[in-house]
């Protein structure tokens, strides 16, 4: 569920933002006083989403096999767009004064507005959904309990954004607005650049032509995606910092002239302003321990549990079932002959035999195995072992050697260990 | 006006996630597969694997799934290397499903498939391989090296171990499902063990034998300077 929130978070906070930006910088007029335009943001947003879902269903159903063919095009538009919509924020308190005496420029920059959302939405908005399909094994269904899980990570990452790009959003009004075109222009400069990423990564490996100095350049912008997702969102201090001395500098006292309700609305604006900024602080904070705390915690290392101990008698090693019959993973250690360290694990099995293996496999070397919801997984590959297979050679089984049970216990010749301590070196 | 606005757009993202689970059902069929199936198989009906994977990666205009040679920036298609009697190719596409699952990383899980396809060359006809066959019961271990380090790359799963042998619909290859979302440059180190290490043998006798034996060291490839990017497949 985190892995999915973690994932879906980020990758939506972007959009959310950019509708929101315009929104806030774009909205003109009120009731029947509303340029024709205003309309085409909302139809993008549809347009986009729809779009997206389509494709995001076709890629994951394989009638399509690859999705750069398609984001390519869409990206080479979005960059050019990109740098249209921040001339149009950054144009619009020009734009919107008097904008019936110019129509023409407010439909244009609502339809640059509009094209940016499409396109961010559509480019967006495919890796999120597909984050949730690519957890639907071929063969298997997709109602299980682990995928209600993982939607729910899903929707909660979904509804995070779209939280905190409302919160951002309360401080249009409290915020002087260059404090706010300033953070929507930083915060869309952002998303030329991760545009621009996505668009050279793609020619970086097709094309001939890619200049081989933006390499360096391009794998910094990459490895560093989540601090500019952070920076997306931390760029909205410069409005929370106006909206404060905004609403600190607001005379709550009565000044000559001024009636009750005066008084009374400058107090409200400081409430509302201390509110928005504290509310957005909020949010900037939710966004970067997400990213920060939340991902460290999918990425985490996991130590191996103690080995057990066991009687070691004239090269037998002897564990009584008693110790192991729980079901659960047992470790034992072994000194080898030639000095090496080894480890070995025991489990039962469902159907009561043992399975019994070098704490190593052929793949990973000596990574070992943990126990995790009732499952046997390898510390380096990550990979869940079948317990049924425990036991077999090859792939990320851990390597069999041989043993005996009998009277209430396992027996094992430390030779057959000695043989294979080379795993452990 | 606005409130309808964010309506709507709460509407249509909560549609998407919605959306998912009719899809993930449709999905999770066999349909992927089929579809690659017979994608590729169009492609090549031969042995030769290589020149199938030329194929996809030439035509990125959307006709076949999307593999990348392990290289440079802009690297074409398939670097094959010649050591000892093998042809060594490298090349990542989109990470895949493979049965027994226990075997590697599950796709969800990994960022690509790494192949390595290795055949006969002239000198694998002395070992009694016909040229450009696949070469069975190899044992490959494979290393992603950090080149900005020397070391093997860190924050990856699977980012070294032995490749299983497999088929896919255009034939069979060694390869392992890795994850690995750090761009860099990277070089990949692969060491090949002769088929002799699993028990493979050659006749011997001047009627039916054939002239060569296999290497007793492992063969040591290098892809050098892979400029390697995490992509969306």
């Amino acid at each position: 569920m985190l892995e999915q929130f973690v994932a879906v978070m980020p990758g939506t906070l972007a959009p959310a933002l950019l509708i929101m930006c315009l929104s806030v910088t774009l909205t003109v007029g009120e009731g029947r006083d509303k340029p024709i335009s205003s309309r085409w943001r909302l139809w993008a947003v549809f347009l986009g989403t729809v779009a997206a879902i389509v494709f995001a269903t076709l890629r994951a159903t394989a009638v399509i096999n690859q999705r750069t063919f398609v984001n390519q095009p869409v990206l080479t538009v979005a960059v050019v767009v990109d740098l249209l919509a921040i001339a149009a924020v950054i144009a619009s308190p020009w734009i919107l004064k008097g904008w019936q005496n110019h129509k023409w420029l407010m439909h244009l920059a609502n339809g640059v507005g509009a094209l940016a959302i499409a396109l961010t939405l559509f480019y967006a908005l495919p890796d999120v959904i597909l984050q949730l399909t690519i957890w639907v094994e071929p063969g298997e269904t997709a109602f299980t309990s682990a995928m209600l899980l993982r939607a729910l990570g899903f929707l909660l990452g979904l509804a995070m954004s779209i939280v905190i790009a409302a919160i951002f959003r309360t401080m249009r009004t409290t915020a002087v607005r260059p404090a706010f075109i300033t953070a929507a222009v930083l915060m869309m400069a952002i998303l030329f650049v991760q545009h621009a990423t996505g668009l050279l990564q793609m020619i970086q490996v097709h094309s001939l032509f890619f200049p081989h100095f933006l390499f360096q350049p391009l794998v910094w912008s990459i490895n560093h995606n989540t601090q500019m997702i952070i920076a997306q969102s931390l760029v909205f201090v410069i409005p929370a910092i106006a909206s404060i001395v905004a609403g600190f500098r607001m005379k709550t006292k009565p000044q000559s002239g001024e009636n009750e309700a005066t008084v009374r609305r400058h107090k409200a604006f400081r409430r509302r302003a201390i509110a928005a900024s504290v509310w957005s602080l909020v949010a900037m904070i939710g966004v970067t321990v997400t990213l920060t705390v939340g991902i460290a915690a999918t990425h985490q290392t996991v130590t191996l549990s103690p080995p057990e101990s066991y009687s070691l008698k004239d090269g037998v090693a002897t564990i009584p079932f008693s110790q192991v019959e729980d079901g659960h993973l047992h470790r034992f250690e072994y000194k080898a002959k030639d000095g090496t360290v080894m480890r070995f694990i025991i489990i039962k099995k469902n159907g009561g035999a043992y399975g019994i293996g070098l704490d190593a496999c052929e793949n990973c070397g000596d990574a070992g195995y943990y126990e995790k919801d009732g499952k046997i997984i390898c510390k380096k590959c990550e990979v869940a072992i079948n317990l049924a297979t425990i036991g077999f050679k090859g792939g990320c089984n851990p390597i069999p050697f041989p043993y005996k049970t009998g009277n209430g216990r396992i027996t094992i010749q430390t030779a057959d260990l000695d043989a294979l301590s080379v795993h452990f070196q | 006006m606005m409130k309808n606005k964010k309506m709507a757009a709460l509407l249509g993202l909560l549609l998407a996630g919605s959306m998912t689970f009719t899809m993930a059902a449709c999905g999770s069929s066999n349909t992927s597969s089929d579809t690659t199936k017979s994608d590729s198989s169009s492609q090549s009906t031969d042995s030769s694997k290589s020149d199938s994977s030329s194929d996809s990666s030439a035509s990125d205009a959307g006709a076949g799934f999307e593999e990348v040679p392990v290289g440079p920036s802009g690297t074409a298609e398939e670097q094959d290397q010649e050591v000892g009697p093998l042809t060594v190719g490298a090349v990542y596409f989109q990470p895949i499903d493979m049965e027994p699952s226990s075997m590697g990383l599950k796709a969800a899980d990994a960022s690509f498939h790494l192949e390595a396809d290795i055949h006969a060359n002239e000198k694998g006809t002395e070992l009694g391989y016909g040229k450009g066959n696949f070469i069975p019961d190899l044992t490959v271990n494979y290393t992603i090296i950090d080149k900005s380090t020397g070391k093997e790359v860190e924050g990856g799963t699977a980012t070294s171990g032995t490749f299983m042998q497999m088929n896919a619909s255009d034939g069979p290859h060694y390869g392992a499902n890795v994850k690995l979302d750090k761009a860099g440059t990277y070089q990949l180190k692969l060491s090949i063990e002769s088929p002799a290490k699993k028990g493979w043998m050659l006749h011997v006798d001047p009627e039916t034998g054939v002239k060569g034996h296999f290497w007793t060291e492992p063969l040591e490839v290098t892809f050098d300077n892979w400029e390697y990017t995490p992509r969306q497949w």
